[in-house]
């Protein structure tokens, strides 16, 4: 089955590194994985959304799925930028396979807020 | 009431410093969609009218201000900002007069949870409320 078709998007995955800022908050700096190429194929959807009063703002908080053909491995510590936007990593599926097609697929969990 | 919430709204809009520190703006309980942090957001705590003589009356209104942005550091950066524009400064009010302000409590910082915002701004990070509260005594 001819899937690639279906793989529309690509996306890099950076990693956050934590520091204190002067006053201890933690301040976050983020940089392309080494482990990872960039331009990763991908395909993203969006799931699920709600309305959220965060920082005291009215936001829709969306929650996409990104679907790739290569292992992410993503934590809560990773964001994507998914065709230039920047989503942050919820969730990751280590493996949503296809075996009907014999596929294998890894499913990554992301929201951003809108 | 109004004429003093008017009275916080134009100073703030019209201080270079705070207009240049919240690009965002002040707004009242809560910011539209999409609004850029920082920013500031308006609440009434408190109005008890504490004193009548006729139609006269006076109220001590506690209004909390919070400044809202990245960064424990840099939002409490900000918010000494908001006070020092804010501290002891009387204001001028359409109806009614302010007689007396004064500021309640030092800025207090709370975090508020991890932005992944629309603005896809390299900075993002840690979102911080700054919490300071004044009060202004109100003859009307």
């Amino acid at each position: 089955m001819m899937f690639d078709p279906l793989l529309s998007s690509s996306l890099t995955v950076q990693r956050q590194t934590v520091s204190a800022d002067a006053a201890g908050g933690s301040l976050r700096s983020w940089a392309n994985r080494a482990d990872l190429p960039a331009g990763i194929r991908c395909r993203i959807e969006p799931a699920n959304w709600h309305v959220s009063r965060q920082f005291a703002r009215d936001d829709a908080a969306v929650i996409f799925e990104v679907f790739t053909q290569l292992d992410l491995a993503a934590t809560r510590q990773d964001r994507l930028i998914v065709d230039g936007v920047t989503y942050q990593v919820e969730a990751y599926r280590p493996q949503a396979s296809l075996p009907a097609v014999g596929l294998d697929l890894f499913q990554t969990v992301v929201s951003k807020r809108n | 009431m109004q004429p003093l919430l008017q009275a916080i709204s134009a100073k703030c809009a019209a201080d270079a410093t705070l207009t240049a520190t919240f690009p965002g703006g002040l707004w009242g309980e809560s910011a539209p969609e999409g609004t850029a942090l920082p920013y500031v957001v308006q609440s009434v705590i408190s109005s008890p009218v504490t004193c009548f003589y006729g139609s006269a009356s006076r109220s001590e209104v506690q209004v909390k201000m919070s400044a809202y942005g990245i960064g424990r550091a840099a939002t409490l950066a900000m918010a000494e900002a908001l006070a020092a524009a804010f501290k002891d400064v009387t204001l001028t009010l359409s109806t009614g007069q302010n007689f007396d302000a004064r500021q309640l409590s030092d800025p207090q910082p709370q975090l508020q949870g991890r932005d992944s915002s629309t603005t896809d701004d390299p900075e993002q990070g840690d979102v911080y409320a700054v919490h300071i509260v004044f009060e202004y005594a109100v003859r009307m």
